[in-house]
C-alpha cells in the first residue's frame, strides 16, 4: 500500500517542490527526505488524511532546514530563503491543499533545448519517480552515463533557466508535440524491446497528461493509441517469441484496455471537431482498425495517406506500404518503399525483406533480413528475424 | 501559471564592472539600464542576460545583393533598439581574424578563425529576459530577419570570478 501511495505522490511532490525552490536537484533532495521519513512513521500510525499535503509539507520543511543549515545554499537562494522561513513558522498543516503543478514540470523536462535522451530520462526520474539505476537499465547504458546525463540537464535547466510553466499559447501546440514525443518514446522503447514496465510507465504518464489537459484531443488520442497496443502485450509473446497480429491469440488481448482506448479515441475525436486530426488521433484510428476482423485495409492505407500529409515521413509512407501490399500486391508496395532511404532504421529492412519474401526473391530476401538484423539488439524481434532468414 | 526560477543577488562589483564598461564603451555597443520601464512594472524576479552569438554564412553574405542587405540591417536595427537589448558587437569580416593556439604545449600564431569553417562568427548580441524562452523568441527574430546559419544561445555568468 505505501509503495502505491509512494508513486502515485512522487510526481506531485516533486513539482510542487520544484515550483517552491526553482531546482530540481534541491527539489528531489527534500522529496526523497519526506518520503524516508513518511516510510518510517506510515508504517508505525495511520495514513495521514492528505498524505500529499503531508509530503509537500514536510519536504518543504525540510528544505528549509537544510537551506538554513547550508550557508553556500542560503546565499544562492538568499531571496528564497526569506521566503521560506515564513513558511515553516506556520503550524504544519496537512490539510493544506497545493495546486497540482506537474505540468508545469513535464514541460521544463520536455524542452526542446535538452537533448532528446535527457527529456526522456529525466521525465521518468521526475514524473514517473523512476530511479536512475531502472531508467539506465531500460535504456541499455551505464548506470554513470545515465547519473551524468540527468545531471547534465538538471544543471541547465537552472543555469538557462528554462522556464517552469506552461508555455504561451503561441508556443503551446510544438511544444506539447515535445511532451507527447517524449512519451510515446518510452513507450515504444518498452514495445520494442518487449519491456512491458517502461510501456507501462508511459500509460501512466499519458494518464496524467489526460488528467492534466482535459481538453487536448492529442492526450487523449496518445493515451488510446498506447492502450490500444498494450491491451495486445500479452498476445505478442509466446514463450518468449514474438507472435504476429495475425497469428495472436485473441483471447488473450486485454478487452477492458481496449475498450478504454476506444473510449478515449471517441473523446479525443470530440474535442478535435472537424477536418484532418493530430498525428496521434489518426494513428489510434489506424490502431483500433487494425483490431477489427476483418481488417479493413482501405481505411488503414486511408489513414496513413492522411498521416503522411501532416508528418511528411518516411516511416508513415513505410506503414502504408505495408497496406498497399494488402490491397495491391507486395510488387506495388516495394515500388512505394524503394526510394524512402530509410536504410538506419530495423523495420525498413524488416519489412522489405518480408515483400521480397512474399514475391519468391529470396536472394534479395536473405539479403533484407540479415541488414534488419544488423540493426537489432539481441531479443524477441531479432529471434523473430533469425527464423525467418531461417526459413528460406 | 506562469513562473520563473532560479533568483540571484548581484554584488556591487558587477554594477561597477557595468558603469566602467558603458563609460568606455565604442561604437557598436549600447549597454542599457538592467531594468526597462517595461520590466519595472511587472513583479517578475530577477532577469537573466542571455547572449547570442550569430554566426553568418560566407557564402550566404557575398551573394547578398547591396540593397538586401541594407533592408536587413534596418530590420536588425530595430531590434537592437529595443529596451530588452542590453548590448551588442559586430565583428570585422572573419578574414581579418587572428588566432593565437595553443599546440603541442607551444603558441602558435595563425592567420584567419580559430574554426575553420564557412560558417564564422558574426557577432553578438545581449538580451535581458526572464527565461529562455524569451531569448529564444528574440533569437528565432533575428534568425529569420538575417538568414543567419547558427544562433548559439548562452546563458551570461553574472556572479563576481571567485578569486578575482
Amino acid at each position: 500500500v505505501l509503495e502505491q501511495v509512494f508513486r502515485e505522490n512522487w510526481g506531485r511532490v516533486l513539482a510542487s517542490l520544484v515550483g517552491f525552490l526553482g531546482d530540481i536537484e534541491l527539489a528531489e533532495d527534500a522529496t526523497q527526505e519526506a518520503f524516508v521519513v513518511a516510510a518510517e512513521r506510515w508504517r508505525r500510525d495511520e495514513l495521514p488524511a492528505n498524505p500529499t499535503g503531508w509530503l509537500i509539507t514536510t519536504a518543504r520543511n525540510r528544505a528549509v532546514d537544510r537551506i538554513r543549515r547550508d550557508r553556500t545554499l542560503q546565499a544562492k537562494t538568499e531571496q528564497l530563503g526569506r521566503e521560506l522561513r515564513h513558511e515553516s513558522e506556520e503550524t504544519m498543516d496537512d490539510t493544506a491543499t497545493f495546486p497540482d503543478e506537474r505540468l508545469e514540470l513535464i514541460f521544463t523536462c520536455c524542452h526542446p533545448a535538452l537533448a532528446l535522451d535527457a527529456q526522456v530520462g529525466l521525465t521518468l526520474r521526475t514524473l514517473g519517480g523512476l530511479s536512475t539505476e531502472d531508467i539506465a537499465r531500460a535504456f541499455l547504458v551505464p548506470f554513470e552515463t545515465m547519473s551524468k546525463r540527468l545531471t547534465r540537464a538538471k544543471r541547465k535547466i537552472r543555469d538557462a533557466r528554462i522556464p517552469f510553466a506552461v508555455p504561451p499559447d503561441h508556443l503551446l501546440p510544438e511544444r506539447l508535440d515535445a511532451v507527447l514525443a517524449v512519451v510515446y518514446l518510452v513507450f515504444n522503447e518498452g514495445w520494442g524491446g518487449g519491456r512491458v514496465d517502461l510501456s507501462a510507465e508511459a500509460i501512466r504518464l499519458g494518464r496524467s497528461l489526460v488528467e492534466l489537459m482535459p481538453d487536448e484531443a492529442e492526450a487523449h488520442a496518445l493515451l488510446a493509441l498506447m492502450l490500444i497496443g498494450h491491451a495486445r502485450s500479452a498476445a505478442r509473446f509466446r514463450g518468449g517469441e514474438l507472435v504476429l497480429l495475425d497469428d495472436q491469440d485473441r483471447s488473450l488481448w486485454d478487452q477492458r484496455r481496449i475498450e478504454e482506448g476506444r473510449q478515449l479515441l471517441e473523446r479525443a475525436l470530440a474535442l478535435h471537431g472537424t477536418g484532418v486530426g493530430g498525428p496521434y488521433l489518426i494513428q489510434a484510428a489506424i490502431a483500433d482498425l487494425h483490431l477489427r476482423e476483418p481488417r479493413n485495409w482501405e481505411k488503414i492505407e486511408l489513414l496513413y495517406q492522411k498521416l503522411e500529409q501532416i508528418t511528411g515521413s518516411p516511416v508513415v509512407t513505410m506503414n502504408r506500404a505495408v497496406a498497399i501490399a494488402e490491397l495491391e500486391g507486395p510488387q506495388a508496395a516495394l515500388a512505394l518503399l524503394d526510394p524512402l532511404g530509410l536504410d538506419h532504421y530495423r523495420y525498413y529492412h524488416s519489412t522489405r525483406a518480408d515483400l521480397l519474401r512474399r514475391l519468391g526473391r529470396d536472394d534479395e530476401a536473405r539479403a533484407a533480413y540479415a541488414r534488419a538484423l544488423e540493426l537489432t539488439r539481441p531479443g524477441p524481434e531479432r529471434r523473430f528475424l533469425e527464423h525467418r532468414l531461417a526459413d528460406l | 501559471v506562469a513562473g520563473s526560477w532560479g533568483r540571484f543577488c548581484l554584488g556591487d562589483e558587477w554594477t561597477h564592472a557595468r558603469r566602467t564598461f558603458r563609460r568606455e564603451n565604442r561604437h557598436g555597443v549600447r549597454l542599457r539600464p538592467r531594468y526597462s520601464s517595461r520590466r519595472q512594472t511587472t513583479q517578475e524576479g530577477d532577469l537573466l542576460r542571455y547572449a547570442l552569438l550569430a554566426y553568418q554564412n560566407v557564402e550566404v553574405r557575398d551573394r547578398r545583393a547591396e540593397e538586401e542587405q541594407r533592408r536587413i540591417n534596418a530590420g536588425v536595427a530595430e531590434v537592437l533598439a529595443r529596451p530588452n537589448v542590453a548590448g551588442w558587437l559586430r565583428l570585422q569580416d572573419f578574414e581579418s581574424a587572428t588566432t593565437l593556439r595553443q599546440e603541442q604545449g607551444s603558441t602558435l600564431l595563425t592567420d584567419g578563425p580559430f574554426v575553420d569553417s564557412k560558417d564564422y562568427l558574426g557577432g553578438f548580441i545581449v538580451v535581458e529576459a526572464d527565461n529562455l524562452d524569451e531569448a529564444l523568441s528574440v533569437a528565432r527574430e533575428l534568425q529569420e530577419l538575417t538568414d543567419a546559419s547558427a544562433i548559439e544561445i548562452r546563458p551570461i555568468r553574472e556572479e563576481p570570478l571567485v578569486g578575482a
